[in-house]
C-alpha cells in the first residue's frame, strides 16, 4: 500500500497524532472517559472535543451517556469501522517494521 | 491537506505513529487498581486477625465456628470496605470508569476463586482436614494474587511467592494450631504491607 493508498484508506483521520493516540487508548481499555482522554493525553478540552468530534463523523468513535460516582459522563468506545481500521493501521504498520528489518529502502514506503 | 495529514513522509512518518502508539500504551500500562493503603490495611488486619485468633485460641477454648465469626468476618469487613473505598478513589484518580475491562474482568475472576475457596472449605471441614486450613488459605491467597499480578499489576508477583511460601512452611514443619493461623496470617499481611509498600514508591515515581 502506497501513501496515497493509504491517506485515501484511512480518510487522514489515522494521521494526526492527538487522534492516533486516542484511538490507541479506545483500543486498549475499550471504553474510555472525556477525563481519561484528558489525563493521559493532556491538551484543552476544546482539542480534545474537536478530535473526538472528528473521529465520531468519520465513523471510528461511539460515544454514549452514562451515570458514574452520580454525575453524567460521556464514554467513549471504538465503532466496529474504527476497530477494523486501527487493525489495518496496525498491520501496515508491522509490515513497515519488517520492511525496516530487512534493510533501508525495502519497505514499500517513499522515504522522508 | 495540512502538514501533520500529509500521506507523504514514508517510513519515517509511520515510525513517529508507532512511537506514539508505544508511549500511549507505556503511560497506561499494567498497574495497582487500588490505592496504596488498601493493602496496607489488608496487611494490618490480616496479622492483628491472626494474633486475635491465636491469644483467643490459647485462652479460651472456642467452637472453631467462632473465629470465623468473631474474628475473620470482621476482618474481611474492614479489609473489604478499604479496599472497596480505594478502589473508587483509584478510578476516580485515573478518571476510568468503574466497569472498565479489567476491573471486570478481576470481579469475575474473584467471584470464581471465592466460590472455588468456599467449596474447598466446606470439603475440609467435613472430612475433618481442618488443621490444613491454614496452608490452604495461604495457597489459595497466592494464586489469587498471581492471577491479580497476570490481570493487571505484574510486580505483585514476589509478594504472591512469599505468602505462598507461608503455606509450605506450615505444610513441610507441620506447625500446629493455633501458630500455623499466626503463620499464614502474618505471611499475608506481610506480603500485602510490602506491596502496597511498594505501591507507594511506584506511585511516587
Amino acid at each position: 500500500m502506497t501513501p496515497d493508498e493509504l491517506y485515501i484508506r484511512f480518510d487522514g483521520v489515522f494521521f494526526e497524532k492527538t487522534r492516533l493516540s486516542m484511538l490507541t487508548l479506545l483500543y486498549k481499555e475499550t471504553r474510555v472517559t472525556f477525563n481519561r482522554f484528558k489525563k493521559i493525553l493532556g491538551g484543552s478540552d476544546g482539542a480534545l472535543y474537536s478530535h473526538l468530534k472528528k473521529l465520531a463523523e468519520a465513523g471510528y468513535v461511539d460515544s454514549k451517556k452514562t451515570i458514574s460516582g452520580g454525575a453524567v459522563a460521556t464514554q467513549y468506545s471504538l465503532a466496529g469501522k474504527g476497530r477494523d481500521a486501527f487493525r489495518d493501521y496496525l498491520a501496515f504498520l508491522e509490515t513497515v517494521l519488517a520492511g525496516r528489518k530487512k534493510g533501508p529502502g525495502k519497505s514499500g514506503g517513499q522515504g522522508g | 491537506m495540512n502538514e501533520a495529514t500529509k500521506p507523504d513522509g514514508g517510513d519515517e512518518r509511520r515510525l513517529d505513529d508507532i512511537q506514539t502508539i508505544k508511549e500511549v500504551l507505556l503511560r497506561v500500562s499494567k498497574k495497582h487498581l487500588v490505592e496504596p493503603y488498601s493493602y496496607c490495611v489488608w496487611g494490618i488486619v490480616s496479622i492483628l486477625g491472626g494474633i486475635a485468633h491465636s491469644i483467643i485460641a490459647m485462652t479460651v477454648n472456642h467452637p472453631a465456628f467462632n473465629y470465623f465469626l468473631f474474628v475473620w468476618i470482621p476482618v474481611f469487613a474492614v479489609g473489604g470496605f478499604f479496599e472497596a473505598v480505594g478502589f473508587v478513589r483509584r478510578m476516580a484518580r485515573e478518571a476510568l470508569p468503574l466497569t472498565s475491562k479489567t476491573a471486570l474482568w478481576l470481579m469475575l475472576a474473584f467471584a470464581g476463586v471465592c466460590l472455588a475457596f468456599a467449596v474447598i472449605v466446606i470439603i475440609f471441614v467435613r472430612f475433618h482436614a481442618e488443621a490444613f486450613l491454614p496452608v490452604l488459605v495461604s495457597l489459595f491467597v497466592g494464586i489469587s494474587l498471581i492471577g491479580y499480578a497476570l490481570l493487571s499489576c505484574p510486580s505483585i508477583f514476589a509478594q504472591a511467592y512469599f505468602v505462598m511460601l507461608g503455606g509450605v512452611v506450615n505444610f513441610i514443619f507441620q506447625i500446629p494450631a493455633p501458630y500455623s493461623v499466626l503463620v499464614t496470617s502474618c505471611s499475608i499481611g506481610t506480603a500485602f504491607i510490602w506491596a502496597g509498600w511498594a505501591a507507594w514508591i511506584k506511585d511516587g515515581k
